[in-house]
């Protein structure tokens, strides 16, 4: 697997890249956008994973330029992940907030690479699922969305961290995308994907 | 104004009310209380001479037939007049005590004390002892009087003071007017209210101007903390999540050894704590995310969803819901509370966690009941950062669960108190 990692703090550039290198990934190291730009441009990558705070080009540019690449992307944030930020067309395909576990890392990126791998769809509610394009009916969702709306499409328990971060999310865009479904938890079943009549 | 100040100017305020109302509850009550005792001294004279200072009033002695005025003292002998209505004689032919030049022999007092006393024979009619006041008139103070036969002393219409006792089967009710003698008393409780108001509002006034300077420290102590809380997690946050990789990176080059272990727990713990202050750091901003939530689905939710963990620690968790009951809030921050409750319950419960979830005509009540080692009484300590109380040493909490649930129903305008009972402690949210 080919993964480009950018982060401006030095330490935290070479220990991950370090780290993942040892678990087998070709690790390509940039630290300020410009970086991340002429990297993109020269080799084609599997997965990115960017800071929110690189210097010279915004991160709004560079999730764009990723998205055009069709490079899925783990954004590293020092900021609070909320509904908000995950609302916002910002095309990043995960959030890893600080500080975070290596193992953590890593399991974003295989699930990352995991869904990258895969051609199928699927239907929630009136919606439909691109797994390998992060999206639902053409809005951007994330890995740990995809993940909640296929388990409570398929009735299945999940685990996912602050779970309800990306279920409020998730019920906000099915709202924009004006579908009937929302998420909603039932006693003694869990969450599941309801008409919002009930 | 900020709340800090607000608080300190009502308590402030508060205090100098009660202090003052006290105080002046006190000067005017001792000033009521003397002018009733003269009254007292005065109706006891009069009761001494059986209805009439000595030199007598201008009664007409049978108001009916308006008969001149005339007294019987002279045929009543001074000490047989037994005390039916607690009359008991004072020194005759002194002046009593207190009364100064008003005494009963003073040649002034007759003319100075408006009264009337009349004498009730066992048949309820009325004859005039003294009629000497013009406010009353003669049928109408027989009436008064008579109205008064079964009592004893007391005040009458305002500002009249009255006794009732008894000699030779008969019956008299002595009225004095007392409006003149309580005049200043009426004029210092009057300057009292006016004073007090004025106190009050100077009070207010120098406490609104000083306030800033009184919460300042207060401010500073608690913008300090919070910054520093905010500094730690910001500036802790990357260096940890270095540390996390070197490690690994070190044990993965050279091998585990238990000083690595300990790193990776330490580290571990840290980061723990790091997410804890993040949330906690994160009250200090307005949230933008202020929608109706479903508070009664929310609070469902993460219960049932702590289910296995509760088992899993032999704890019977019961929740009793009350639907359909919808706040004001940001979502994430309101489940973030009750995952809270959910968690302090299950590291300090022994064997039993209840949740409730109310809805009255006024509030929102949600109460966490768990069985608990703690002694009986409130126990708001808890919601103080970095505080718990119970076996803190052996658990894996830095004490900021409670305080990040305090600081987030505060921010929706409610109100969050513990105590412990019968061994059972309660936490309540009132919103």
């Amino acid at each position: 697997m080919k993964l480009l990692f950018a982060v401006s703090d030095r330490d935290l550039l070479n220990s991950y890249s370090k780290l993942l290198e040892l678990d087998g990934i070709d690790v390509t190291r940039a630290f300020d956008g410009t970086q991340v730009v002429m990297r993109t441009a020269a080799e084609k990558f599997d997965i990115a994973v960017i800071s929110d705070s690189l210097p010279r080009v915004e991160l709004k540019e560079l999730l764009r330029l990723l998205y055009d690449e069709d490079i899925p992307t783990i954004v590293i944030t020092e900021k609070r992940v909320t509904s908000d930020t995950l609302c916002r067309a910002e095309l990043a395909c995960s959030y890893l907030p600080l500080p975070f576990l290596p193992d953590e890392l890593r399991k974003a990126i295989r699930l990352l690479n995991d869904k990258k791998q895969t051609d199928n769809t699927f239907t929630a509610g009136d919606a439909r699922v691109d797994i390998k394009q992060f999206s639902m009916n053409g809005i951007r969702v994330t890995n740990e969305e995809i993940d909640i709306l296929k388990a409570v499409t398929e009735e299945l328990p999940f685990s996912v961290r602050h779970e309800s971060v990306y279920i409020s999310a998730l019920n906000r865009k099915l709202e924009r995308l004006h579908k009937k479904a929302r998420i909603k938890y039932i006693i003694n079943k869990g969450y599941r994907l309801v008409c919002d009549n009930g | 104004m900020d709340k800090v100040r607000k608080k300190i100017v009502l308590y402030a305020m508060t205090s100098i009310f009660v202090l003052l109302t006290v105080l002046l509850a006190v000067i005017n009550g001792v000033n009521f209380t003397m002018a009733a005792d003269d009254a007292d001294i005065i109706t006891q004279v009069i009761a001494d001479r059986h209805g009439a200072f000595e030199g007598g009033g201008t009664g007409t002695g049978d108001y009916k037939n308006k008969t001149p005025y005339h007294t019987q003292t002279e045929d009543i002998p001074p000490k047989e007049n037994e005390a039916a209505g607690s009359v008991e004689p004072t020194n005759k032919g002194q002046a009593p005590k207190g009364m100064g030049p008003m005494g009963p022999d003073s040649p002034e007092t007759n003319k100075s004390v408006r009264y009337f006393t009349y004498v009730f024979d066992d048949k309820g009619e009325a004859t005039a002892v003294t009629h000497n006041i013009t406010a009353v008139d003669e049928e109408e103070a027989a009436l008064w009087a008579k109205s008064l036969l079964n009592e004893t002393t007391g005040w009458t219409r305002g500002t009249y003071r009255y006794r009732v006792y008894n000699f030779k089967d008969k019956t008299y009710v002595t009225v004095i007017d007392q409006g003149r003698e309580l005049l200043p008393s009426y004029r210092i409780l009057i300057i009292s209210v006016c004073g007090e108001l004025l106190g009050l509002l100077a009070s207010f006034i120098v406490l609104e101007s000083i306030s800033k300077k009184l919460a300042r420290p207060l401010e500073d102590a608690d913008r300090k903390q919070r910054q520093f809380i905010s500094n730690v997690e910001k500036e802790f946050k990357l260096p940890l999540t270095v540390i996390n990789a070197n490690t690994e990176i070190i044990e993965k080059e050279s091998g585990c050894t238990d000083y690595t272990r300990s790193i990776n727990r330490q580290v571990r713990r840290m980061t723990s704590l790091v997410k804890d202050l993040r949330a906690l750091s994160v009250i200090n901003y307005e949230s933008d995310n202020i929608t109706e939530i479903d508070f009664s689905e929310i609070m469902t939710a993460v219960l049932d969803g702590s289910r296995e963990r509760f088992e899993q620690k032999n704890i019977k968790l019961s929740m009793d819901i009350e639907e359909n009951i919808k706040v004001n809030g940001d979502e994430e921050r309101v489940r973030r509370v009750i995952r809270e409750l959910a968690d302090n319950s299950l590291l300090f419960a022994k064997t039993e966690a209840r949740f409730t979830l109310t809805r009255d005509s006024e509030r929102i009540t949600l109460n966490q009941y768990n069985d608990t080692q703690l002694s009986e009484g409130t126990v708001d300590q808890v919601f103080d950062r970095f505080i718990t109380l119970e076996n803190a040493d052996k658990l894996d909490t830095a004490g900021l669960g409670l305080s990040f649930v305090k600081d987030t129903v505060k921010s929706m305008g409610g109100r969050v108190t513990a105590k412990v009972a019968d061994g059972v402690f309660m936490l309540t949210i009132a919103l």
